[in-house]
């Protein structure tokens, strides 16, 4: 009976155990199984490149264009070396050169072509808008459809074009029908001489029209960019509507359509189709797995293949690309593994880095989850506990974006890997700037998170603006009697910009502050803030705007236009790209007066470090290794300098003359302060990124620091207490975090 | 062979209240006491719990002056707004229960705190409290111009929050006390020429002491839950007079301090739960002699 007693017992505790573990093995996860078992096959893409003589020449007009799936390439020279054209068609061996009849030489002034296309008897038309025909009076430009034969250049169908008010665009069908767009309407003449009038979005009122024709059906987006209506060519009315697949940039879609009336889309999502008539949008190529969610790519055209391939037509960087995609079989329908990214805030240089990285390992998705930095239902508090939770188990993302995060208590707790065994090298042979992720060494060599970027900010004005924001006692005590230090911005910008200048300072030897310098700060705030608010600047066109925005560094677009006017002494540009030297490069140049850096300082940006807990360290080494290189770094998302040397380098002899930008201010009184800009010259460029070597003080600002200062600081800006009082309520609250 | 079915049913009765026992034995070991005793663990390790560390820990929290505000703050909030809502409670629902119609609007109109989600409440008493707010505009007339969530006035706004939350439900609770008194009791009182003070103090107070004991207990539980409204109302780091321990715990953690953290919390609790005990032992000798003294009396 004992025996029988003992064997019941041992029973219900091994039926408890078995619950237990069904119970707890819901959570496990689906790592770990066997190539045997993962599904198969999936788009993988191949980048065509282009024939040699494309990186060599200077092109007025390259476009694609097809004959079925046959694809032809079109380049059209700069005007002053000919204006011929040069024709490639694909075929398996390459691109191979093809007669054409395009040639434009002295055919126009300022045209500007906007389509190619070619059809099967060898003819080819260009849709061309020449700009030096306009007329101010009746604004009317000339457009023209020019055909290109062995027979010679003409006019087509002038009789029709002539119609029309500036086409962007035109399709001339093999039966001789054709469909203009022109604007918010597309016009479709038929080979017997009907025409009628399509609706569609675009123009003037929409980033892009999408549209996509065949024999039967044209396909255009509506006004809203909601649905896509697909109009029957045969009585010009809309027979099906279909939702717009989901993408954040409707501008950057391309899409086309096959015989049947099926339509392939592709965007950042990847390359989707619908069937006609049918009811859901099914992705053929994961975007999230391909360069098609690469920030700088933009989609151009998409072509169908001839054996269930497709092509797509980018621009990437201003360099044309010309991607296929083809079904593998063999290759795992759904990557088998993930490197994961995390973030507070989205980074266009990780994604891009992400679609590279995939690109480079079909069999690994990289996975960037981004938590929103407190923007939508979660705060920035909630989120890092959430993310808390997850190292304290030893789990959380491989890579961490550690902007907004507490990057020191993470280094000090040993969250993030010592990668100074394969960074320090990079640092040492120069491939990364030392002085700005050279900071990021600790005294004892180790190397925890770099900086993919940094902002520059850059400071220019009068010889005693530039004393008055040297030091906090000189801020202090500056009260010109003509001239403001800053615009009247409003007190919290003003604290910003005085805190970013004077951070080494306020900050520098230790993490204390004293109150005689909070004191200080508050004081100098308050005097440029009353000096600068006055009635002529206060209240311009945007006055109220000015008085309300407050820019996160302190530094407003519009200080320089100010500064450029004599009204201020002093403004700060933030250079976040190479582009944005434009503005600078005209106010120095207006002003003949000396960039300089910002007593040092600048803003590392998107500072990634590698969770020590990863089981991926290779891995995420490996990526990281890409986010760095020059690849990467090179590109221009407007998100900060690059921190790999070489790039670094490539943007201070970068050149785009065909820019120009500009900035206008409009006065109460009806004046125009107004300011525009081309490429600096490079001496001037030279000068302002030469600046980088100047950089000695990386601006890390604590958030709750500045939550601190900023509340306490209110009450003596409105004038409820004094500045001695805010400054000890500041200090007192601060000594309580330090003390924690 | 006949004793058998005896030993089985013995058995069974044996392992019947562990069975009804088991799940919330399950779920209490899998949430309460495994987590628990990683705490103990964790107080004992680094940040990461990579390292023993010894009592460095309890060290560090115990020199640690944040937490030694936080303790003091939070240690006054429960001396100064328990007994402040037990007594005021009862007064009201002793009020209410003295009160001949109506009862059921006055203790509605006192339930409808508890109604109010905390965020409401929380820009409520922002909106009312803040430097431009309503109570300024009202005391206008007497130069009142200040930030009462700054200073010492808010710590007393934090404890009028707390009021204005739990009197209506501690008044619920001493009103079911109230309701057990037997009403011949208050009638032989009066009969005898017992006052309402007398009457109170010797009939009502006595049969009213095991509803206390609950409501004590339940007031303190509530008071570790006005960390909702400090944080609501003042955020991570709010006047140095508000700043409980919870406000530390939580930025300790944001902090990854995961190692004060736990240190902490073990401190806390094991002073509590010492003082419980002394408590409690003080209570059983307290029993022990009055039973002694009895015996004794009742030998004379």
């Amino acid at each position: 009976m004992r025996i029988r007693k003992r064997v019941r017992s041992i029973a219900l505790a091994l039926s408890m155990i078995m619950i237990l573990s069904v119970l707890l093995s819901g959570c496990k996860g689906q790592e770990g199984k066997t190539p045997e078992t993962v599904a198969k096959g999936r788009y993988i893409e191949e980048s065509i490149a282009f024939p040699e003589e494309w990186g060599t020449k200077e092109w007025l007009f390259t476009g694609m264009t097809n004959i079925g799936t046959d694809l032809y390439l079109y380049g059209i020279e700069n005007e002053m070396e000919g204006g011929a054209g040069i024709c490639y068609l694909l075929t398996a061996d390459g691109w191979v050169p093809q007669e054409t009849n395009i040639n434009i030489l002295g055919r126009f002034n300022e045209g500007e072509i906007l389509t190619v296309q070619r059809q099967e008897d060898g003819k080819e038309y260009l849709t061309v808008i020449d700009w030096s025909s306009y007329n101010e009076e009746t604004n009317i430009v000339n457009s023209e459809i020019i055909e290109f034969s062995a027979e010679g250049i003409q006019d087509y169908r002038k009789d029709l074009v002539g119609e029309l008010d500036r086409p962007d665009w035109c399709k001339i069908m093999p039966d001789g029908s054709i469909l203009f767009s022109q604007f918010d309407q597309a016009i479709y003449f038929s080979a017997d001489g009907n025409k009628f009038e399509i609706l569609q979005g675009g123009g003037v009122t929409s980033l892009r029209t999408l549209r996509a024709v065949s024999s039967e059906y044209y396909v255009v987006n509506d006004a809203e960019s909601k649905n896509l209506l697909r109009y029957d060519l045969k009585t010009g009315t809309v027979v099906e509507t279909i939702p717009m697949p989901a993408a954040e940039f409707i501008s950057s879609s391309a899409m086309t359509l096959d015989d049947d009336g099926n339509i392939y889309l592709v965007n950042e999502n990847g390359i989707q189709y619908w069937t006609k008539d049918g009811s859901i949008w099914e992705v053929l190529a994961d975007g999230a797995l391909n360069s098609l969610s690469m920030p700088s790519i933009y989609m151009r055209e998409i072509f169908l293949g001839a054996d269930n391939d497709y092509y797509t037509f980018v621009s990437s960087d201003s360099a044309l690309q010309l991607l296929h995609f083809t079904y593998d079989e063999n290759i795992a329908s759904v990557p088998t593994h993930t490197l994961s990214i995390y973030g507070l805030n989205d980074s266009p240089t990780v994604r891009q880095a992400i679609s590279v990285f995939q690109n480079l390992n079909p069999d690994i998705r990289v996975d960037f989850q981004v938590a929103d930095g407190g923007t939508g239902n979660a705060t920035v508090t909630d989120t890092i506990k959430a993310l808390n939770t997850e190292l304290l188990n030893k789990k959380g993302a491989d890579i961490i974006l550690l902007d907004g995060l507490p990057i020191e208590d993470y280094i000090e707790k040993g969250v993030l890997a010592d990668i100074s065994d394969w960074l320090s090298p990079m640092l040492s042979d120069g491939t990364l700037t030392a002085r700005v992720a050279g900071n990021y060494q600790q005294e004892s060599g180790e190397i925890y998170a770099v900086p993919l970027r940094f902002i520059l900010p850059i400071a220019f004005g009068s010889e005693e603006g530039f004393e008055a924001i040297s030091s906090l006692e000189k801020a202090a005590a500056y009260a010109p009697e003509n001239t403001p230090l800053l615009q009247a911005k409003n007190h919290m910008e003003i604290l910003r910009f005085l805190i970013n200048g004077c951070y080494d300072e306020l900050f520098g030897a230790d993490e204390d502050f004293s109150t005689a310098k909070l004191e200080l700060l508050l004081t100098a705030v308050k005097k440029i803030h009353d000096a600068g608010d006055r009635e002529e600047i206060r209240t311009g066109t945007y006055g109220s705007e000015i008085y309300n925005y407050q820019s996160e560094y302190g530094f407003s677009d519009i200080d320089g236009i100010f500064a450029y006017s004599g009204q201020t002494n002093i403004a700060v540009e933030e250079l976040r790209s190479v582009h944005d030297i434009m503005m600078l490069g005209a106010y120095l140049k207006q002003m003949d007066v000396e960039p300089k850096t910002l007593n040092g300082i600048y803003f590392p940006v998107q500072i990634a470090g590698i969770n020590q807990a990863t089981k991926q360290m290779d891995l995420a080494k490996e990526f990281m290794e890409l986010l760095l290189s020059y690849e990467i770094q090179n590109m221009e998302f407007y998100d900060g300098f690059p921190v790999n040397q070489q790039a670094n380098d490539q943007w201070k002899v970068f050149r785009d003359e065909n820019t120009m930008v500009g900035s206008s201010y409009t006065m109460d009184d009806g004046s125009i302060l107004e300011i525009t800009a081309v490429w600096p010259e490079p001496e001037m460029q030279q000068k302002i990124l030469g600046l980088q070597e100047e950089l000695t003080t990386p601006v890390n600002l604590n958030k709750v620091l500045m939550e601190m200062i900023e509340d306490e600081a209110a009450a003596y800006f409105e004038g409820n207490i004094e500045v001695e009082q805010a400054a000890a309520a500041i200090a007192d609250r601060a000594a309580l975090y330090f003390a924690e | 062979m006949q004793t058998g079915p005896h030993y089985t049913l013995q058995s069974k009765r044996k392992i019947i209240p562990y069975l009804f026992l088991a799940p919330s034995l399950i779920g209490m070991t899998l949430f309460y006491f495994i987590p628990l005793a990683d705490v103990v663990r964790r107080s004992f390790m680094d940040a990461m719990a990579t390292r023993y560390v010894g009592i460095d820990n309890y060290q560090s929290v115990w020199s640690n002056s944040a937490f030694l505000l936080a303790l003091n703050n939070t240690a006054l909030f429960l001396l100064v707004s328990v007994p402040l809502l037990f007594v005021l409670s009862l007064a009201v629902a002793v009020l209410i229960h003295s009160v001949k119609g109506a009862k059921g609007i006055f203790r509605t109109t006192l339930l409808l705190p508890l109604g109010i989600p905390v965020a409401c409440s929380s820009l409520f008493f922002r909106i009312l409290f803040h430097e431009m707010g309503w109570l300024n505009q009202l005391l206008g007339g007497l130069g009142a111009d200040r930030n009462w969530l700054k200073g010492g006035t808010a710590f007393g706004v934090l404890v009028f929050c707390y009021i204005w939350k739990n009197t209506g439900y501690n008044m619920i609770l001493w009103s079911a006390g109230l309701q057990g008194v037997d009403p011949s009791l208050y009638e032989a009182a009066r009969v005898d020429g017992g006052g309402a003070g007398k009457i109170f103090w010797y009939i009502t107070r006595p049969l009213l002491k095991p509803a206390a004991v609950t409501i004590l207990i339940l007031s303190v539980l509530n008071t570790f839950k006005i960390f909702r409204e400090a944080y609501l109302l003042a955020g991570d780091y709010p006047d140095q007079h508000i700043y409980l321990l919870q406000h530390l715990f939580n930025n300790w953690f944001v902090a990854l301090d995961i190692q004060k953290m736990t240190a902490a919390a073990v401190s806390v609790a094991g002073s509590v739960l010492g003082l419980i005990v002394i408590l409690w032992q003080a209570g059983r000798l307290r029993t022990v002699r009055r039973q002694i003294w009895k015996k004794g009396k009742r030998r004379h």
